[in-house]
Formats: C-alpha cells, sequence, structure tokens
C-alpha cells in the first residue's frame, strides 16, 4: 500500500485495521479506498488553527475548519443498536441525526470479551461535563464527545513532525486517521477520521 | 377540421389501438357538434347512468375505455412536462382522444364527461391552429384531464356523474384565470376575428375584450374582470389542480383553521415575549442599583479597616457619654443627608438606637448601603419570580405554538394524501371483466384497508402499473388455468389486496388463492422498484396460493404509536403491529421476547417476581409472512402520540429500524417494527465487531432445482466439501428460502415449476434484500443466448449440466472470491 494514496499504514500489529479491511465486501473496498483516495490533500497552509481536547490517555488536536460548534453534550443520547463499541448513539442536532463517538474509546476500544459484555446497557448518559464537537464531513455530520477542551493554538506546517515515533500512548494502527504530531498531541486528520467512523458504524451493521 | 391536416400528418396514429381507431374512423362521419359546449351537452339517454344493472356490459365497456383514454392524455402531458409542449402532433392526438371521448360519452349518457372532453378537443384544435398558445392549451389541458378524472371516478362509485352544475362552472372558473373563453373559441366568427392576432398577444387579451366580441348569451360572466390571483387561489374549488394533484377541500379547510390558529397564538407569543423583555428590565434595573453600592462597598471596606474602634462597644454608663461616642465617630464619617428619606430610615433605627428620643439624625452612608442593599434585593426577588412567571408562561406559550406548527405541517403533509380507495373501482372492474371472472366461481375480490392514506405521488404511479399487473395475473390465470391445491379444487378461487402502514412503509398484498406465473411482476417491476423505490417479494399464502408483497417508501407519514419504555430508553411501536396488550401472565402466547434482547442490549431482566408479573407483554399481530403469536415484553407503556417517522440516513439504518422521531425534549426517539425486529434477531444477538473480532467464514449455499436426484446429488457433494448447504425444489421455494437463511451463493436451474430460474434472478437482482448474494447458474440449457441472457440478467457464472465436481467447485470459489 502506498502512502501516496492517503490509504492506511499496514504495521505488523496493525490487526484492527487490517481485520476492519477483511470484512469489507468488494464494493465496500473500493468505495472506502475511493473516499481515502478522493480526500482532500490536506497539506497545511502556512498558519492553522486547532482545538486542543484532552481524553485521559492524551491530547488531540483538531482544526477548526472542520468544526461546526461546540457545544455541551446532550443530557440523554439515543442508544443504536449493531454500532461500534465507541459510538454512543445518536442525538438531534440542528435537523440533522448524527451519530455521537467518544474520542478516547475510538482510540482506545477494548477487544469484546466472550461474555458479550460489550452490548451496551441500555441507558446512555454521557458525563456531563463534556463536550460534543459538530464535525461536518460535507456530506454528513458527527458528534465528537471528549471530556475537555483546552485553548486554540495556531501551527504551521513546519510545527508538525512526522508519526515515525508516535507518542506511547497513541495506538500504532490508527495512524492513518492522523496529520502529524504537534508536541505529543496528536494532529488529527478530519475527512480521514470522518470516513473511517461511518465506514465502521456502517459496516457493523451490516456484518452478521 | 382541415386546417389541422398538416399536423394530423405527423401525429402518430400506431399510439391508438385498432379499436380506438375503428371508433374514431366512426365518430369522423358525426360533423355535428353542440352548439354550447360550456353547458352539459344534451343527453342522449339520461343525466346519468341510472339502470346500470341493465347494460352493465356497456357501462363497464366504456369506463374502461374512458380510463385508458385519459391515461392517453395523462401520457402526454407527461411528455410535455419533460420535453416541452411544443410538439403539435401531440396536441393532435390530445384532439383525436377528445373527439372520441366526447361522442362515446354523450352517445352512453354520461353528458358531463362528453363535455369536457369536447373541451379537451377544441382546446387541442385551437393549440394545433395556433389561435391558443401551447403553454396556455396545456394549463387548460391539464385542468380539464383532472374534471374529466373526477368525474369518472365518481361514477366508478355511484354510477352517477358529479354536480354537472357546479363542476362546469369550476372549470370554468379556471379557463377564466387562464385567459380562456371557451365561447369565443367555439365561434367560427372568432377564428377570423382572431387571425390578425398572435397567440402572444391573445394571451394578454382583456376578458372584457372577448365580451365585447361575444354576441353569445351570458355576457355578464365574460365581463366580469377576473379576479385577483390570491382570491382565486383562496376559492374552494370541488377540485383544484396543483399539477395533476387533487386536493380535498376538507382538507384545505381543515389546513386553513390551523393556520388561523397559528396566526391568533402569534399575538399569544408576542405579549409573552413583550413581558419578559419587561421583567428583564426590571431585573436590568435592579442589577444596576446593586453595581451603584458597589463603590460604597468598597469605601466601607476601606473604613472599617482604617477605624477598627468603629466596632467598638458603644459606652452606655450615662446618656452624655453615648452621645459623645457617637459624636466622635460620626466626625470621622462624612454625613450624608437625603431629606424624606433619610427621615424614614431615622425612624427605622429609633427602635436601635438610645438617643433618638434627641431626634439627632444619624443617617450615614452605612446606613444607607444596608437600606439600598435591601430595597434591592427585595426588587431582585420580585423580579426573579415576575421573570419565573413569565418565563413558565412564555415556555406554554411556546409549547403551544409548536404544537400547532407541528399540526400545520401535519396538515399540509396530508393535502399530498388521498384514499387508496380511489383506484379500487378500476381495480375491481378488472377482476369483474376477467375471463376467470366469466369461466369461474370467483369469490368477491376482497380489499382490506382501502381507507389507507396514500400520498397521491406514489398513487399516481402504482395505479396504472397496479390495474396492468392485475389484468396480467388474471388473464395468465385463465390461459394456464389455475392450479389450485387438494385442498383449494372445490373451492372458489379467491384474490385480496390488503394495504397496511408498515412505519414509514406502505406494504401492499396481492394475494391469489392459487398459484401463478411470477412474470407478471415485469409489469410492476419499474414504476415500484425504480420509481418507488421500493421492493417485491413473493410468498407462499396460507390459502396455498401465492401472494405478491410491494413494499413501498412513505416517509414523513404519520403514524399513531405505542410509546414504551425498555430500560430507561423510550421506544415508538406502531400501533398497526400490535393486536392487544397484555402482561407475562398470559399464556396464549408461543413465543415471548424482550425488547432489549432484542435490540442486543444488556438484559435487565426483573428479579423482583411481583414486578415481573406486572410487566406489559404486547402481543404482535399476526403476519403473513412467519411470525405468528409471538410477544414482545417491555417494561413500561408510557402512553401513546402521533409522530412523523424521519427516516435514518443510510449508515445509521439497522434492522427493524424504521426510522426516528424527535420528542418534546429534542430527544430521538426509535421507532421500531417488531415484526422486522424478531426476523433480525439472530443478527443482533451475535453481535461481533468485525474491526475487533474476525470469524472464519463458511460459505452457504442454496440448491434450487425442481430434480430431486439432482438435489440430493449436489447437497451431498456440497456438504462433504464443508459448505453448509440449503435446498429448494422451486422458484418460491427458493424465495422463501433466500429469506430465512440468506446464502452466500445459489445454484440456480432455468426449468422450474411456479417461477422460473430466470424470473427469480431477476427479482434477485431488483431487491435490495438479496443484494451480495451470487447466483451460479446450474442448468442442462447449454445455448449461447441462454447463457448470454442469464449474465445480462446478473448471473455472476454459469455452468452446465452435467458438470464435473471439479468445476463446480473452482467455480463456487471464484464466485466467492469476487
Amino acid at each position: 500500500m502506498s502512502d501516496d494514496i492517503g490509504l492506511p499504514k499496514m504495521g505488523e500489529h496493525n490487526h484492527r485495521q487490517v481485520h476492519f479491511l477483511e470484512q469489507l465486501s468488494e464494493q465496500e473496498f473500493w468505495q472506502y479506498a475511493q473516499n481515502l483516495a478522493h480526500t482532500e490533500d490536506i497539506s497545511l497552509p502556512n498558519s492553522e488553527e486547532y482545538l486542543e481536547c484532552e481524553t485521559m490517555q492524551g491530547r488531540y488536536l483538531l482544526s477548526l475548519r472542520a468544526l461546526c460548534e461546540i457545544i455541551p453534550l446532550p443530557y440523554k443520547l439515543t442508544f443504536l443498536p449493531l454500532c461500534p463499541s465507541w459510538m454512543l448513539g445518536i442525538t438531534a442536532w440542528r435537523g440533522h441525526i448524527i451519530p455521537v463517538v467518544d474520542l478516547a474509546a475510538y482510540f482506545f476500544a477494548q477487544p469484546p470479551q466472550n461474555d458479550n459484555s460489550l452490548a451496551p446497557i441500555l441507558s446512555v448518559h454521557p458525563h456531563s461535563n463534556s463536550f460534543q464537537l459538530i464535525l461536518d464531513g460535507g456530506h454528513c455530520f458527527l458528534g465528537l464527545q471528549v471530556p475537555i477542551v483546552k485553548s486554540i493554538i495556531t501551527l504551521e506546517q513546519t510545527h508538525l513532525t512526522t508519526l515515525d515515533q508516535p507518542p506511547s500512548w497513541y495506538p500504532q494502527q490508527l495512524q492513518a486517521v492522523v496529520l502529524g504530531l504537534y508536541q505529543q498531541s496528536v494532529v488529527i486528520n478530519p475527512q480521514t477520521f470522518l470516513s473511517d467512523v461511518i465506514q465502521h458504524i456502517k459496516v457493523t451493521a451490516a456484518y452478521e | 377540421m382541415n386546417n389541422d391536416s398538416a399536423v394530423f400528418d405527423e401525429f402518430d396514429a400506431n399510439k391508438l389501438s385498432a379499436e380506438d381507431l375503428a371508433i374514431l374512423q366512426a365518430f369522423d362521419a358525426m360533423d355535428i357538434w353542440p352548439a354550447e359546449r360550456l353547458e352539459v351537452a344534451p343527453a342522449v339517454h339520461t343525466s346519468s347512468y341510472s339502470s346500470p344493472l341493465d347494460d352493465q356490459e356497456m357501462f363497464f365497456i366504456f369506463t374502461a375505455e374512458a380510463e385508458d383514454d385519459i391515461a392517453l392524455i395523462r401520457q402526454v402531458i407527461k411528455q410535455f412536462e419533460q420535453q416541452g409542449v411544443e410538439n403539435l402532433a401531440d396536441f393532435a392526438m390530445v384532439k383525436r382522444v377528445g373527439h372520441k371521448l366526447h361522442g362515446t360519452a354523450g352517445a352512453v349518457g354520461f353528458p358531463l364527461i362528453s363535455t369536457i372532453a369536447g373541451h379537451i378537443e377544441l382546446l387541442a384544435e385551437n393549440v394545433c391552429n395556433k389561435t391558443i398558445t401551447s403553454s396556455m392549451g396545456f394549463d387548460a389541458l391539464i385542468a380539464s384531464t383532472t374534471a374529466l378524472e373526477h368525474c369518472l371516478d365518481i361514477i366508478l362509485s355511484t354510477y352517477e356523474e358529479p354536480d354537472a352544475a357546479a363542476t362546469l362552472a369550476d372549470l370554468e372558473e379556471i379557463y377564466r384565470h387562464l385567459h380562456l373563453d371557451f365561447h369565443l373559441l367555439e365561434q367560427k366568427s372568432l377564428a377570423d376575428a382572431l387571425k390578425d392576432i398572435t397567440t402572444e398577444e391573445l394571451a394578454h387579451v382583456p376578458i372584457e375584450t372577448y365580451g365585447q366580441a361575444s354576441s353569445g348569451a351570458d355576457k355578464s360572466m365574460r365581463s366580469a374582470p377576473l379576479p385577483p390571483l390570491e382570491e382565486f387561489q383562496q376559492t374552494p374549488l370541488l377540485f383544484t389542480s396543483l399539477s395533476t394533484q387533487h386536493l380535498d377541500p376538507r382538507r384545505i379547510e381543515h389546513l386553513m383553521s390551523q393556520t388561523e390558529k397559528l396566526i391568533e397564538q402569534r399575538v399569544i407569543v408576542e405579549e409573552s415575549l413583550a413581558q419578559l423583555v419587561c421583567v428583564l428590565q426590571e431585573l436590568y434595573t435592579a442589577q444596576t442599583q446593586l453595581q451603584r453600592l458597589e463603590p460604597l462597598i468598597t469605601k466601607l471596606q476601606v473604613e472599617c479597616k482604617t477605624t477598627p474602634s468603629f466596632s467598638a462597644p458603644v459606652p452606655n454608663s450615662s446618656l452624655i457619654a453615648s452621645i459623645l461616642h457617637q459624636s466622635s465617630l460620626n466626625s470621622q464619617r462624612v454625613k450624608y443627608r437625603r431629606g424624606g428619606r433619610a427621615q424614614v430610615d431615622r425612624q427605622q433605627i429609633q427602635g436601635q438606637t438610645a438617643w433618638d428620643e434627641l431626634e439627632m439624625e444619624r443617617f450615614n452612608e452605612q446606613d444607607l448601603f444596608w437600606h439600598t442593599l435591601k430595597d434591592t434585593i427585595a426588587s431582585i426577588t420580585i423580579t426573579s419570580a415576575n421573570l419565573r412567571s413569565a418565563f413558565m408562561r412564555f415556555s406554554t406559550v411556546q409549547q403551544d405554538y409548536l404544537a400547532s406548527v407541528t399540526n400545520v405541517r401535519n396538515c399540509t403533509l396530508r393535502l399530498r394524501q388521498t384514499s387508496f380507495s380511489t383506484i379500487v373501482p378500476r381495480l375491481r372492474r378488472v377482476v369483474d371483466l376477467s375471463a376467470l371472472a366469466q369461466t369461474q366461481r370467483m369469490a368477491d375480490f376482497q380489499v382490506i384497508g382501502e381507507e389507507i392514506e396514500i400520498d397521491q405521488g406514489i398513487l399516481d404511479v402504482l395505479s396504472t402499473p397496479l390495474v396492468q399487473f392485475l389484468r396480467t395475473c388474471l388473464a395468465d390465470l385463465a390461459l394456464g388455468g389455475a392450479s389450485t391445491t387438494g385442498k383449494q379444487e372445490h373451492t372458489s378461487p379467491r384474490i385480496w389486496l390488503k394495504v397496511t402502514h408498515y412505519g414509514d412503509r406502505l406494504l401492499f398484498e396481492i394475494g391469489f388463492s392459487m398459484s401463478i406465473s411470477g412474470g407478471a411482476i415485469e409489469t410492476i417491476r419499474a414504476p415500484v422498484v425504480q420509481q418507488l423505490r421500493g421492493t417485491i417479494s413473493l410468498q407462499r399464502n396460507s390459502a396455498g396460493g401465492i401472494s405478491f408483497f410491494l413494499r413501498i417508501p412513505h416517509p414523513h407519514s404519520s403514524i399513531f404509536c405505542l410509546l414504551v419504555r425498555a430500560g430507561d430508553q423510550h421506544f415508538l411501536i406502531p400501533f398497526d403491529r400490535i393486536e392487544r396488550i397484555s402482561n407475562e401472565q398470559e399464556k396464549k402466547v408461543t413465543t415471548r421476547y424482550q425488547l432489549q434482547t432484542l435490540l442486543g442490549y444488556k438484559s435487565t431482566i426483573t428479579t423482583n417476581p411481583l414486578e415481573a408479573i406486572t410487566r406489559p407483554l404486547l402481543i404482535l399481530a399476526a403476519e403473513v409472512d412467519g411470525i405468528d403469536h409471538a410477544a414482545i415484553i417491555v417494561d413500561e407503556i408510557v402512553g401513546d402520540q402521533e409522530c412523523i417517522v424521519k427516516p435514518l440516513p443510510s449508515y445509521l439504518q439497522r434492522p427493524g429500524i424504521i426510522g426516528i422521531t424527535i420528542d418534546g425534549k429534542g430527544c430521538v426517539l426509535l421507532v421500531v417494527d417488531l415484526h422486522s425486529l424478531i426476523r433480525s434477531a439472530p443478527q443482533y444477538n451475535t453481535v461481533v465487531h468485525p474491526q475487533e473480532c474476525p470469524q472464519p467464514h463458511r460459505a452457504k449455499i442454496l440448491v434450487i432445482d425442481d430434480s430431486a436426484a439432482l438435489r440430493y446429488s449436489l447437497v451431498q457433494t456440497l456438504q462433504h466439501a464443508n459448505y453448509t448447504v440449503y435446498e429448494a425444489y422451486d422458484g418460491f421455494a427458493a424465495l422463501e428460502s433466500l429469506q430465512r437463511h440468506r446464502p452466500d451463493i445459489c445454484l440456480l436451474d432455468i426449468e422450474m415449476p411456479n417461477l422460473n430460474g430466470f424470473d427469480l434472478l431477476r427479482l434477485m437482482v431488483s431487491n435490495p434484500a438479496f443484494s451480495g448474494i451470487k447466483v451460479i447458474m446450474l442448468t442442462s440449457r447449454n445455448m449461447a443466448k441462454h447463457i448470454q441472457y442469464a449474465l445480462k440478467l446478473g448471473a455472476n457464472a454459469y455452468l452446465t449440466k452435467p458438470c464435473p465436481q471439479e468445476d463446480l467447485f473452482q467455480t463456487i470459489e471464484r464466485v466467492l472470491k469476487e
């Protein structure tokens, strides 16, 4: 796989990504590949503003260009069956029905246990102090739950370093959704991140 | 007639049947037309078909022909909509059809239809002559055709024409709005007068001009000025044309009343808002007062620090000592007096000081501060209470307002809907006129769910193909003879049409109590699958015959639902999916499920037996496709509500979840189809996250062949090769098996009873539920045309019998990898 077309990097320990690709049908695979290939070239302009979010595992930076709104997390989300474990549920935002994803859980999803313990308990009450970032994917929106929203920082492209030596806390298999690093903070590529999330939500339902 | 001969030469006579042409020729001989077209043509017999039973056959023939004629006009209108209205040849055809219908209806005794058809003929003729613009003629044609349909519908249901005067008055109103005057158009003298007027000019000739030019009767009507457009739009008509849709006047009235309520509520909302603003202003004033106190507080703090003796106890040994002490303190402060206010304050502190009897004014800044603070706090308290009250009122009003808005929206949506019963007479007539009905003891054609409201757009698309489908099925039966199972041989064959609202879908079941060929599906495939994005499936029904199921999306439909709680999440369940509500003590139910379990949630089984007994049990409505005597356990029934179901985005769609609705608190509620959920239960209960826990895959193969020996041989072979194998002996059995097992691959024969291999393949390709299932044709037919046809239909591979095992396995593996 060439890095030039933006496909995920396949490390030796990239089990999750490999398994995900294995489950795709031919049509879904090429759709996924096309989505990644058509992803805008996110070459940074000279400077861009990023929102710093913090989870228990580490810090993430998200481009303000991809964000529509930052709102308190709704009191209650509606759980939708057959969804990835890191998807908290769905909610209504400005007339759109959007999935809400726990950012930390997305990067650190635990493998399912034999007793099906990942099957959710019915109520979904997110942490009251959390925030919901609304990401605009062009054709769809995504709610992103983050525990702490910190400051806005302005970065230049030269500030970013590659993921050759990612922070110890960051799972290597998800390097495809990352633009680079800035002082141990992971800079998320919103396009590939959103594409990956939507694809997972779709495939989980189709899988038997 | 001769004027348009050139145009008529372009008209494709092939579009009319031989029978139609024969009738036309007959009517061409009739060159006598009623003088007054806007009035009801003189009835040849009576003003209505007074005795339908006397000549029922004639009635049926006429109405069937009229339907065909109207359908033809509709087809031309659709062409005009798509390609523009410039093709005069099409108008020539409309003229011929109108001419035919005008004569036929007059002869049979339907003067109103005859008159309106005459309008259509005249319109088309004038467009061909370029007396009126084609766009004007097109608009009038739509109105006339709508009127024609309206009349025919009423005739079909009542055997009588509607009120001619009212209908023509409505039509005339529309013509007037379009600046058309039929009285003038039909007069030959007018044609001469209009020779020098361009069509564009004619479109703008005021109606008064027509009135002056006219020498006919009813001048007053013609010379009347045109009503303004708004007035026209508000005029209630028996039928009003919005493109091609009928609007029910009762619904318009209902919508109007809801809109008026909305306007009334606007005033209340504005008043509440004004109150809120007023209270906010008071609060702002109080806040300003508090802000003014801020420097005083600061100053007092400073003074308290610099004068520690200020807080020392007042000597009370004697009055003089006390006065002297206070005097010494006062000398350190700035005296502050404020007229009457100070007097009041002084009176208030009289009881606290011993020297008030001397009327010494000791109103200092501290006293003022505390007093003002007290006032301000009281003021803020009152204002807050007012604010709360105003806010409560505003919330209530806003809720009412939102409810009204929802009502208006629902009313608007319902404007598009009409009862399914509008097309039932056409369907009944097809059955009544069928050869089967003549030769066999055909039981009555049963329609269930006639009252269901359906979007007119859907009905427009569906009605003609549905008629055609029924006609084809009945023709097939008549030709091939209805094959019935043993128990039906001595009973009359039955046909039924059941319409149900199925969440955001409409489900049509067209059932036959005998087996018929599935080929008739071709007549409805394009409209159902391509235009309406629905699905078609077949199933053996309990009567031993075949039922066709059409599932058509009906988004933004309003449905009545039961609001239930499972865990602490609420769900909506359409009422029509529930037969009744019981509790867990119910014994008649064979299978019961917990809603949480069905949805793949962690079960929250109640351990307290008393609590368990009281849990509600929803007994499901019996369903044709398999699920009977099942019930769902929920934790609580919260209530019921009417809701508008919105579809979920494609990537969020899940089996058994029809859609969502948003409640008053902004929460998303899932609308659940319990039957579908039960069918999907295995999928939910074997939830595996693909990215986390892949499983080895063992391919499932469905062998479809009517030869038992070949099936046995294939099943043995494939099972030895470690495949999971299912078998089906004909097309219908295969469809059932496809739904039940959803195999990875089908090995499909061509020659089979009921539904042959090509028909089955066509069905599979058109049904999204079967997408992803690979098909390998395995047949004795080895001609190139068969191979090409199968591959064109969507087969993944083609093998001919006898097929070597190696070839079979290689092909299966290759197709699996595709």
